[in-house]
């Protein structure tokens, strides 16, 4: 029994150290969104990137406007188009809490839902989807519950639904690809309905490269 | 003794699963419309953002080549506007997205329990929600995709 102990704990180690193999993971974006309320559009195309080794997540935006988002240690800072430098905010927590850095650092086995305080309140399964139900900790008042789909082992589908029972969030995730055996949605699409406010919005990715 | 308890079991699940008032089906059923709904909505945005990609357009760029298409979608010129956008009563100045993006759900607790009540909250809340789920969903799936991996 003992030796299956070891074997196991070992298998966890060869499972963190290959996970820790990869130290930057980028990728292309664009945002799309339309309110219908406010009756405006944006767009916003860009690229992100993570580097473990010096814990640093860069935004570079490149339309409508170039600029640049940094966080790194704790601190948030942004540039222009010219990498001139427009502001420094202390953030403290963030690159501690950074889910970049859970990932990759081998905790982050349950989405952080559970850290967070949600807990499963129902699974479901048919022959090829599985349905989860998660309920929020009580202090999130504003949710009754998330239901989430995978099909295939891939997350499909999110719907967050209020405290009224009205379906704030309807969320798909299409379009997989596998980038070093590594399956990626590459659109995710949302609508957001709010008491008056319709959100429609889609989040692309490209040249998803993980290193 | 076995049997009896078995059976009793079997009854207690059975009973519980007829009275769940949710089915499988019906929960499935709710992922099954929406999306082309959001691919219309969308349409004239997803055009431009192919013509954007393709010719490396910045804002003026678009503007000046293609003005109908932005003054009809009343596209913004400004990277900060809509989610981008900041509070006052933000937490230490950070925007709602930003915060989602970087601590998933973490991010939105953050913003829910240290803003003050009313509606820059629930915009923020509501930013942080939309962050959240693209980065948990997005990395979370690379992270699975990492275990996957490791054990091949």
């Amino acid at each position: 029994m003992k030796e299956i102990y070891i074997l196991f704990i070992l298998g966890l180690g060869c499972c963190s150290i290959q996970a820790q193999k990869f130290s930057t993971i980028e990728a292309d974006f664009s945002i799309m969104e339309k309110h219908t309320l406010k009756d405006t559009s944006f767009l916003i195309v860009g690229s992100v990137s993570y580097d473990i080794n010096d814990d640093r997540t860069t935004y570079e935006v490149s339309f409508p406007e170039k600029k640049i988002w940094e966080f790194r240690d704790s601190t948030l800072t942004v540039y222009d188009s010219l990498y001139k430098l427009e502001k420094v905010d202390t953030i403290g927590l963030v690159n501690e809490l950074s889910i970049f850095k859970k990932i990759l650092k081998d905790d982050l086995s349950d989405f952080g839902l559970i850290k967070a305080g949600f807990q499963i309140a129902d699974v479901q399964k048919s022959s090829s989807s599985i349905i989860f139900t998660w309920k929020p900790p009580s202090q999130v008042k504003f949710i009754k519950e998330i239901i989430s789909k995978k099909d295939d082992n891939n997350l499909t589908g999110l719907i967050v639904i209020d405290e009224d029972g009205k379906e704030i969030n309807k969320t798909f995730y299409e379009d997989y690809l596998y980038i070093k055996d590594i399956p990626v949605p590459t659109r995710i699409k949302s609508h957001f309905k709010g008491d008056k406010e319709q959100v429609f919005k889609e989040l692309q990715f490209r040249n998803v490269e993980i290193e | 003794m076995k049997n009896v308890l078995s059976l009793l079991l079997f009854f207690v699940c059975g009973s519980l699963l007829a009275i769940n008032p949710t089915t499988n089906s019906e929960l499935a059923d709710k992922f099954n419309s929406g999306s082309e709904n959001i691919d219309t909505e969308l349409r004239d945005l997803q055009n431009m953002n192919n013509l954007v990609i393709e010719n490396d357009y910045d804002f003026n760029g678009l503007n000046a080549n293609h003005a109908e298409m932005v003054t009809e979608s009343k596209l913004s010129s400004k990277a900060a506007a809509g989610l981008f956008e900041g509070h006052p009563d933000n937490p230490l100045g950070v925007p709602g997205f930003w915060w989602g993006f970087c601590l998933g759900w973490v991010g939105m607790l953050i913003m829910y329990l240290t803003m003050d009540e009313g509606t820059a909250r629930k915009e923020q809340v509501k930013n942080a929600l939309y962050g959240c789920i693209i980065s948990v969903v997005f990395w979370t799936v690379i992270w699975f995709g990492l275990i996957a991996a490791a054990s091949t």
